[in-house]
């Protein structure tokens, strides 16, 4: 995926797990997008795909980058960070990473 | 450089927090040192923070706590509105909310525009350069 | 009318009795003078008369429950009409700008970039996968009777046939040219399409979209 020109996603930073006072909830894992700093501006959002790539060191299917599917799930708060889940839960070394918040699918 | 915008009775100013943020209003009455009674025509007369004001330069000749006709006519009297639109503030306010405003189509047009434009400009400087 | 309880295939909890009163059928015998309506039988051509089997089946044969249910058609966001020029966000052709020419049986969107313009031939794509923009081109009469599901459903079946082993060893073999009839069509559409767009709109067609630094997608207006 190298090289591209078009940039058709919005980055997001990975804040950790949805969570109490003591408890954590790996299934769910709380984002922050990029430019978004209020609930109202977040309706976009709702239901986008998320991409988390990352390296591996093994090479599978010809490529060293290995990425986990989620989507946005819903609003965390009121300052424009999101809940999200991912197909398979998100590894603890993934917190702090960026994602790739996707346009799609799209309801405009 | 001393103050030239009070905060005093008749101040026209913009409304900048809020649902209501780029509205003009007029100081109707000072509350206190921090709050001031806010009116404009076609505008709820009511009390807002100088924190969420920002003072322009026009002012208008009322008295305190103004009826609202005296209010709209003075303003319209005064032409607040295209006064203020044409200040250099103003202008960039409009242009903020145009480019707001545009559309994909809209957007590619001035990119194609622009690149137009500085081609014309590298063409005749590269030509005096010569 | 309550609909009586199926036992089994064939059979309900109600009898025959309950099933007239149920039914109501008492009122209209009533309405028509204790007599069931009649309407008169339609004289038939006199078919051949058929011969019965000669064989049954010895076993039952299980028949397919018949499915009442309907699909619904997959509903048109409102800001997608014929002509709108879409964005392309996934795939080949991703940030390309293509006309939207009309909603297949399927759902699917039919787009077209047009070809001559853009690269983007007559192609299906999911709504969900699309940006609506405000612009919208003025279509001409365009003839897309033949641009229906089936129409790209062969040419991917064609595509997507697995490769053998041999064809393996021996790599890709060289690029099959397109049917003749596909690229025909595509150029009838380009020119039917042409004529209705600006040279600004071409220029439009022809550019890809992209966000850029500091570009907030939930505030642009598209």
């Amino acid at each position: 995926m190298g090289g591209e020109t078009v940039r058709l996603f919005v980055k997001g930073q990975i804040l950790g797990y949805k969570r109490a006072k003591a408890n954590q909830h790996n299934h769910t894992a709380l984002i922050k997008i990029d430019g978004v700093a209020s609930k109202k501006e977040l309706d976009f959002y709702l239901g986008k795909r998320i991409a988390y790539i990352y390296r591996a060191h093994t090479e599978k299917q010809g490529s060293k980058l290995r990425v986990i599917w989620g989507k946005v799930t819903r609003a965390h708060g009121s300052g424009g960070t999101v809940r999200s889940k991912f197909r398979k839960n998100l590894p603890p070394k993934s917190l702090g990473a960026s994602v790739r918040v996707m346009l799609y699918p799209s309801r405009v | 450089m001393p103050f030239k915008r009070y905060v005093e009775i008749g101040r026209v100013a913009i409304i900048n927090y809020g649902p209501e943020v780029g509205k003009l209003v007029v100081i109707s009455d000072v509350v206190d040192q921090n709050r001031a009674l806010v009116d404009a025509p076609g505008f709820t007369r009511r009390v807002e923070t100088f924190k969420r004001l920002t003072l322009t330069d026009f002012k208008l000749d009322i008295p305190r706590l103004a009826a609202k006709k005296v209010v709209n006519e003075k303003w319209a009297a005064d032409d607040i509105n295209g006064k203020f639109d044409a200040t250099a503030w103003g202008k960039k306010l409009k242009a903020r909310a145009d480019k707001a405003a545009q559309s994909d189509f809209d957007r590619y047009k001035a990119a194609v525009a622009k690149s137009k434009k500085g081609r014309l400009i590298r063409a005749a400087v590269n030509k005096l350069k010569k | 009318m309550a609909k009586a309880t199926v036992i089994a295939k064939g059979i309900t909890a109600h009898g025959r009795s309950k099933t007239y009163k149920r039914r109501g059928l008492w009122a209209i015998k009533k309405k028509h003078g204790g007599k069931f309506p009649t309407t008169p039988k339609q004289q038939k051509a006199d078919a051949p008369a058929a011969k019965a089997p000669r064989f049954y089946p010895a076993d039952d044969v299980a028949k397919p429950l018949s499915v009442r249910a309907v699909r619904k058609p997959t509903k048109l966001r409102a800001s997608i009409t014929p002509g709108t020029v879409l964005i392309l966000l996934a795939g080949r052709f991703k940030g390309k700008r293509v006309v939207f020419l009309k909603q297949l049986e399927s759902g699917l969107l039919l787009v077209t970039g047009p070809f001559k313009v853009n690269g983007v031939p007559a192609r299906r794509v999911n709504q969900a996968y699309v940006i609506a923009t405000s612009t919208k081109v003025e279509l001409p009469q365009l003839d897309l009777a033949k641009f229906t599901d089936g129409y790209f459903k062969a040419a991917e079946d064609k595509k997507a046939k697995k490769k053998g082993e041999d064809d393996f060893f021996k790599g890709d073999a060289e690029k099959k040219p397109l049917a003749a009839e596909y690229v025909a069509n595509q150029k009838a559409l380009d020119a039917a399409l042409l004529p209705a767009l600006s040279a600004d709109l071409k220029g439009y067609l022809g550019s890809r979209f992209t966000l850029r630094d500091g570009d907030r997608p939930h505030l642009l207006k598209f």
